[in-house]
């Protein structure tokens, strides 16, 4: 890995199907950053504490743990680490509720099906504001 | 009119009602299965969009290939260097990464099949779940039946527990396929809010003697005794407001009753629950092979109009 690649902002996405993971991958392959996914919550949350990881999308329903679920232990051990929850339905209670309450778990929600374009925008966005810091 | 017409009349009446309020507690059901059926749609949708945009990008780079090649063997048709031109399509095919192209669009395109396929598997459950049905009883593949019922709420049950299927081999079982899949639908989203965090759900079928039998247990928390004695009351339900109607269970006793079998249950607080339906595999013993409803009441059967409310 070159010095130069190794200054790339990495994007974790966990999802429990690894279709999902391939396909996200594909959309952002030539994107600027480092795409690392998995599809153990628990291995992107060792990821989140060990390796500075600018943004990490994560599915809301998985078998091991909730999606908000994960965004609260990812927002305890690397709260500079912006939180993005992928779901194939917003309306879900659990979601609504976290973006309403303050502590806000979730920083962004994207719907499944989501726009390629959309997806990297908002990434673009996100790692850009990280680097300008307020 | 005379008595004997009035009575099938109003016989003819009760089962209307009676089809009416099943279909009522399976849109219920759906309600209730409404975010992991979006869901479990939602997420093939968006790989198969995803996939289908790559997918162009790809082609649209493996054209240029093509055409790079054409054009080196052109010019080796007319008198180029042969070698040369070799090693500058060669220098193209590895810089665009082919291998990967062809590999990946492969993947994708098995990928997105396959999700196509779950999404169809899934419309294909809902419409049967949903389908009104007039009870009619065929020998049925019971197996292929729960399995349907799993796959209705497979997201539901997924994120909740590990699901186990130990299936003993059946003949064709006499049943309204439709109306057993939904009790069975009945029985596994219980046994998945019945589970706090993660746990165990085991559905298994059995041939005893002249009996089909289908149990479906959980390790989730379990029910008290006095729960346990209301479970079949008709609008009897410990879920909050807006979750359930009470109407689930009581409709599937109802369903399995009218096959001529009964719900058993045994349950623990803390250890869980578990449901056992028997039903004779032959249809019930009347000669009509229609899951009517009895009009008649049974005081003392759990759910019937004659138990004490």
């Amino acid at each position: 890995m070159t010095t130069e690649e190794s200054r790339r902002p990495i994007v974790v996405c966990v999802d429990d199907q690894s279709e999902v993971l391939s396909a996200i991958r594909r959309a952002l392959r030539r994107e600027p950053y480092e795409v690392w996914t998995t599809n153990s919550a628990r291995e992107a949350l060792d990821w989140v504490t060990s390796h500075g990881i600018s943004v990490i999308i994560a599915d809301h329903r998985m078998p091991e743990i909730l999606g908000i679920a994960l965004m609260a232990a990812v927002r305890e051990r690397s709260p500079r680490t912006a939180r993005v929850v992928l779901t194939g339905y917003p309306g879900e209670e659990s979601i609504r509720q976290s973006l309403d309450d303050a502590d806000d778990a979730i920083q962004y929600l994207i719907g499944k099906p989501w726009s390629d374009d959309a997806l990297r925008l908002t990434l673009r966005e996100i790692i850009e504001r990280q680097r300008t810091p307020a | 009119m005379s008595e004997n017409e009035a009575l099938r009349r109003a016989e003819a009446e009760i089962e209307r009602l009676n089809s009416e309020l099943l279909q009522g507690q399976k849109l219920q059901t759906i309600g209730q299965l409404t975010a992991s059926i979006v869901h479990e749609i939602n997420s093939p949708l968006g790989y198969i969009l995803t996939n289908l945009g790559m997918l162009r990008e790809y082609l649209a780079e493996l054209k240029r290939i093509l055409s790079a090649a054409e054009a080196a063997i052109d010019r080796a048709a007319e008198g180029g260097d042969a070698a040369a031109l070799r090693e500058e399509y060669r220098r193209i095919r590895a810089e665009a990464g082919v291998d990967f192209l062809l590999a990946d669009f492969a993947e994708a395109v098995e990928d997105s099949r396959e999700g196509g396929e779950r999404i169809r598997e899934i419309v294909k459950s809902l419409r049967e779940f949903t389908h009104v049905d007039d009870g009619h009883m065929v020998p049925t593949d019971l197996n292929a039946v729960i399995d349907g019922s799993i796959r209705m709420c497979a997201n539901e049950v997924r994120f909740k527990a590990t699901l186990h299927r130990d299936y003993g081999v059946l003949p064709p079982v006499v049943c309204a396929p439709h109306r057993m899949g939904q009790v069975i639908v009945n029985l596994l989203v219980n046994a998945a809010q019945a589970i706090e965090k993660k746990g165990e759900i085991h559905v298994s079928t059995r041939a005893d003697g002249e009996e089909a039998v289908i149990r479906v247990r959980d390790n989730g928390v379990g029910m008290a005794p006095e729960v346990q004695r209301q479970l079949f009351r008709p609008f009897f339900t410990t879920k909050p407001v807006g979750k359930g109607t009470g109407l689930g269970l009581h409709m599937c006793e109802r369903i399995v009753r009218a096959h001529g079998g009964r719900i058993d249950v045994w349950s623990q607080p803390g250890q869980g629950s578990e449901f056992t339906v028997r039903f004779p595999m032959r249809g019930p013993a009347s000669e009509k092979k229609t899951a009517r409803f009895e009009v008649t009441a049974h005081p003392g059967r759990p759910g019937s109009s004659g138990a004490p409310s």
